[in-house]
């Protein structure tokens, strides 16, 4: 999947940020088997929390802190800075990473089998799809995330940035995809070794309006296209 | 999703407009925070212009190594006085670009001529299950003895990846030129408001 997908809206040009959802099955002999886009409609509370969290920095504080409501239900303290004046070293992180290893469910671009409709209030996918390969599992694969820069040929134009995830299906039946979430991840620490935040947040979530159901030996790629209006 | 600005001349609304604003500073800020992996190890940079012109590197994941040290990616939340980042108001008109780095001409804080004094920072938010907003707002005083126009706002962030007291960049991620100039009189206040808004 390394086509780069133009990330407009015809009808709200200039929303500031912006999505598309890619998805291609294959079968076990690698054939492409099913195939679909969809738009983004999923930012959530957590994504304007956190926002709200950097914004609110200052740049040479101890510590800027926010509140999301983390993957389990609770509210959860995240960070927008930290900083150590004297006899720590080791300080930093960071306030929302995506790109997830192999193997990891809990950050990244996840997928779920839930149809329930989407509000802002949301934490977690209605029925997150687990990594593994148990009946009900699939294998997460590594993330991949590429800066596409700005694409000046849209009016106006759009900074692209595509996040890539493949999912294998190593169970021996059928899995369906019905929604499609992103699970960031908030983490800071010294190395005192100190963790002063590791959260994971959920900070989009989407119903698609087809699903995909995944072959056993098959795989679906998911393709995330930020795009941020710049102009 | 939604972006505004929401302009006050002496407590009286005065403009309301759908921004248009963002600069790829803000992609690219975006995009290393998104490629990180919070391993705990220092990520990408990426190089950008700040806000004097010059080449500089930023990142999305950062740890110091020598005290003192820390990581704030995307400050905006400057002081009072100071005017080398938070929202900044400028008298310059030349239309944005997505490459824009600096205001076209930013007015300086201060209470000399053509001069203005930069306020605090304050925040707002409010999340529901259909609708929800943040807001970042800024107060400028005029206190110059005579009337300012300003025709352009914007945000500039702060991010220090600082190890052993060295690395702080000022980078401009949005700018707006206002369809009208707004005259701030001798002892006005202007207050600029950045809102993003969420509805299902």
């Amino acid at each position: 999947m390394s086509q780069i997908y133009e990330v407009e809206d015809p009808q709200d040009p200039y929303e500031p940020f912006k999505g598309w959802i890619d998805i291609e099955v294959r079968d076990g002999e690698g054939r492409v088997v099913q195939k679909g886009r969809h738009r983004m409609h999923s930012f959530n509370n957590n994504f304007l929390a956190a926002l709200l969290t950097m914004l609110s920095s200052v740049g040479n504080k101890y510590m800027t802190s926010g509140t999301v409501t983390g993957d389990s239900g609770s509210a959860a303290t995240i960070l927008g800075e930290y900083w150590y004046y004297s006899g720590i070293t080791g300080a930093g992180g960071t306030p929302m990473a995506l790109n997830a290893p192999a193997g990891t469910d809990s950050f990244g671009i996840l997928v779920g089998s839930g149809i329930g409709a989407f509000n802002l209030t949301q934490y977690s996918l209605a029925s997150k799809i687990p990594h593994g390969t148990a009946a009900g599992q699939l294998s997460y694969g590594t993330s991949s995330i590429t800066d596409l820069g700005v694409n000046a040929s849209l009016s106006p134009p759009v900074y692209q940035i595509q996040i890539v995830r493949p999912f294998s299906n190593l169970t021996a039946s059928a899995i369906t995809i019905n929604e499609v979430g992103l699970e960031a991840k908030n983490f800071w620490r010294d190395s005192g070794p100190a963790i002063k935040a590791n959260v994971t947040y959920l900070i989009a979530r989407d119903v698609l309006s087809t699903s995909y159901s995944v072959p056993p030996n098959g795989s679906a790629t998911v393709a995330i296209t930020i795009g941020v209006t710049v102009g | 999703m939604k972006g505004w600005i929401i302009i006050e001349l002496d407590g009286k609304e005065v403009y309301r407009g759908e921004s248009r604003s963002f600069v790829q500073n803000l992609g690219k800020i975006l995009s290393l925070m998104f490629q990180s992996s919070a391993s705990g190890s220092t990520g990408a940079s990426a190089t950008i212009t700040n806000t004097s012109g010059y080449s500089d590197s930023i990142y999305g994941e950062y740890y110091g190594g020598n005290s003192p040290d820390g990581f704030a990616p995307m400050a905006v939340n400057a002081p009072v006085g100071t005017d080398s980042y938070g929202i900044v108001v400028g008298s310059g008109s030349t239309p944005q670009t997505y490459s824009d780095y600096a205001l076209a001409k930013q007015i300086k804080n201060g209470t000399g001529a053509g001069q203005i004094s930069y306020g605090d920072h304050t925040t707002a938010s409010s999340y529901g299950s259909t609708s929800s907003y943040i807001a970042i707002s800024r107060t400028f005083t005029n206190q110059s003895g005579s009337a300012i126009v300003v025709r352009e706002v914007g945000i500039i962030a702060r991010q220090t990846a600082v190890s052993g007291g060295i690395g702080d960049v000022k980078y401009l991620i949005a700018r707006d030129v206002l369809a009208n100039p707004i005259t701030v009189n001798n002892l006005g206040t202007l207050t600029v408001t950045y809102t993003l808004t969420l509805s299902t």
